[in-house]
């Protein structure tokens, strides 16, 4: 029952666990279990356990017993509604032929050839959706990629004097469900104008957004990936209070990607963000923290401070623990772990980052690295997670990796773009970013909430 | 049969003679340092260090069973065969598998850990011949000759 009333759920770990138990025990009541093939009937066990756990009053549901075949249906085929935002600061971004244009041709063939696009459907959007064209074909992609100009933009009209990020975000969220994902591609720059506070606005936006994701979560199991891009920029760029700025630089821009958990998996998993041509800078995926997965780990005997044992393995625990006695670690203790996150939905470099992590013991400091050189004692593992202690006790240290905004939104996060035409470090970085990410974020993961994405515990003896 | 054998070398926990990094490979700590799979050498070596011990006791006590060896000297000459024998061979397996990279790389084992524990079966096989040599029973079926070939009062 512990395996359940610490989550309301039982994961993949807890499920085999309890096989086990089940297969070595002699208890005449695990029979009913056991086919005649001696191996489990699992879904008689799902169905005793759910009437076992409804009776203890634990709130746990069929969808929350991890079962072997459970794998969600990662195959099924689902349309791709493609978005590219429109407004005036767009233009910049498509005159001649740029970086933006060449990743967005990238990206649009890397779905089209991909085995579990449906259709694929071209918009444009501002404030509202101003062009569509439904299951694009291979030469009509080619034929949107090379009419990406500022004439284009224009032709296709709406309202492209600003841009009402919420109103957008609404519109493409709205419209993802089961059978249809979405990608916005835009430079998200707040449009606040001269008539409105900028601060007022953002935060307005940002409430307005997080709404829209907190309803549009209870109805849908819905996932999104963030990454950032640059590109070369040649035309006006509007600054908070619209006030054009004639701008000749790299800007970032961003394409999102919305999706129930599944399609933004598949997506991740067939590598289509990974394979554009010039790369992108950075990733964020929010994903609902209920989806949290095993991770694999081992300890590691080195490098460590101090002296352990690992009798059970390294997945077991750490026994015989003692501090260091050399001269320049006298009375620490440390131990290293390695972890492979490359089954998470989130970039590799957000677990480089310490700020992502809690740890249960805050005496504990950690330091992450990445696993960069082949070693074959590390195989399928991404990440050197080093502990270091200097009160040593018996404890069941718990580190979990928490949802939040990494930091390179802050560091990409223009509050006052003003002085964008003098200022080189402000034409990198983009106004109001957080306030959207914030808003979007607090949605999947609310500050009331642990918002633990992953945990590893490790017991730690004496 | 491995704890024991692991706990018995490292003196209880008290004072190992050699690395826990050499422990961990003794036990069995495999090349891919996931797991006790590799080759158990606590369970070899102790078995090894067993037969060799009840080897020489049987060879000096029922083979040889005579009055020209039955003497202290003969005691103690029988006893540096089983504590050379058995650190040699605690020396060179550990040795030579260190030598060969035959083992978890995440461990660090050297020279003086692997004659420290050479050092510990040494002490354990002498510790076993004098045990065993102690006890009357079956030192007395032997026969006469070697009644009172002991540690503690060998025929000087």
């Amino acid at each position: 029952m512990s395996f359940a009333s610490n989550d309301n759920k039982i994961d993949e770990k807890e499920y085999n666990s309890l096989v086990e138990e089940i297969k070595a025990s002699n208890d005449s009541s695990f029979k009913q279990f056991v086919k005649e093939n001696k191996e489990i009937d699992n879904s008689k066990l799902a169905e005793y356990l759910l009437k076992f756990f409804t009776a203890k009053k634990i709130s746990l549901t069929a969808k929350d017993i991890w079962q072997p075949n459970q794998a969600p249906n990662v195959n099924a085929k689902f349309n791709v509604d493609v978005y590219i935002e429109n407004s005036a600061s767009m233009d910049g971004y498509v005159r001649g032929v740029t970086e933006f244009e060449t990743a967005v041709y990238n990206l649009l063939g890397n779905f089209k050839t991909s085995d579990f696009c449906d259709n694929l459907n071209l918009n444009y959007i501002n404030k509202n959706i101003t062009y569509t064209k439904k299951n694009a074909l291979r030469e009509d992609i080619q034929d949107f990629i090379e009419r990406l100009e500022p004439s284009t933009f224009q032709q296709r009209g709406g309202d492209r004097g600003v841009s009402d990020l919420q109103k957008i975000l609404h519109t493409v969220v709205e419209k993802v469900d089961d059978k249809n994902a979405a990608i916005l591609i835009s430079d998200f720059v707040f449009s606040p104008g001269k008539n409105n506070n900028a601060q007022d606005y953002l935060n307005n936006q940002q409430v307005g957004i997080n709404i829209d994701f907190v309803e549009k979560m209870k109805k849908l199991d819905l996932s999104a990936i963030v990454i950032q891009l640059q590109s070369n920029f040649d035309g006006t760029y509007y600054d908070k209070t619209n006030k054009p700025v004639s701008l000749h630089c790299k800007r970032p821009y961003y394409i999102w990607i919305f999706g129930n958990s599944a399609q933004v998996k598949t997506i991740l998993d067939k590598k289509i963000l990974d394979t554009i041509k010039g790369g992108y800078l950075h990733r964020i995926v929010f994903s609902p923290t209920k989806e949290m997965a095993s991770l694999e780990y081992k300890i590691l005997r080195r490098p460590r401070i101090g002296d352990f044992k690992l009798e059970d393995g390294a997945k077991g625990a750490i026994t015989d623990a003692s501090v260091s006695q050399e001269t320049a670690t006298k009375g620490l203790f440390g131990f290293s772990l390695a972890v492979n996150f490359s089954n998470s939905m989130q970039d590799s470099n957000y677990f480089l980052d310490t700020v992502n992590y809690r740890l249960s013991n805050s005496k504990y400091s950690l330091t992450v690295e990445p696993i960069t050189e082949p070693d074959e004692t590390l195989r399928g593992l991404t990440h050197i997670l080093k502990l270091q202690t200097n009160e040593l006790r018996d404890e069941n240290l718990k580190i979990d990796v928490v949802g939040k905004i990494p930091t390179w939104v802050e560091n990409s996060t223009s509050i006052d773009d003003a002085a964008i035409a003098i200022n080189e470090d402000e034409k990198q970085r983009t106004f109001g970013l957080k306030h959207l990410i914030e808003g979007v974020s607090d949605a999947f993961y609310p500050q009331s909430s642990e918002n633990i994405i992953n945990t590893i515990s490790i017991s730690i003896k004496k | 049969m491995r704890d024991f054998f692991a706990s018995l070398y490292e003196w209880f926990g008290l004072s190992p003679f050699y690395s826990t990094d050499l422990g961990e490979h003794l036990r069995g700590y495999d090349i891919t340092c996931s797991d006790y799979t590799g080759t158990p050498w606590y369970v070899y070596i102790g078995w090894i260090m067993i037969g060799l011990t009840i080897f020489f006791y049987i060879l000096q006590y029922y083979i040889i069973n005579s009055p020209g060896f039955n003497k202290r000297v003969h005691w103690w000459l029988t006893a540096l065969v089983i504590i050379l024998l058995n650190f040699f061979i605690a020396f060179i397996l550990p040795w030579n598998e260190w030598q060969a990279g035959d083992f978890c790389k995440q461990l660090r084992i050297t020279l003086a850990d692997c004659l420290g524990f050479a050092a510990s079966n040494a002490i354990w096989s002498f510790i076993l011949f004098l045990l065993i040599t102690s006890f009357n029973i079956p030192r007395r079926w032997a026969g006469h000759n070697t009644t009172d070939t002991t540690f503690w009062k060998p025929k000087s």
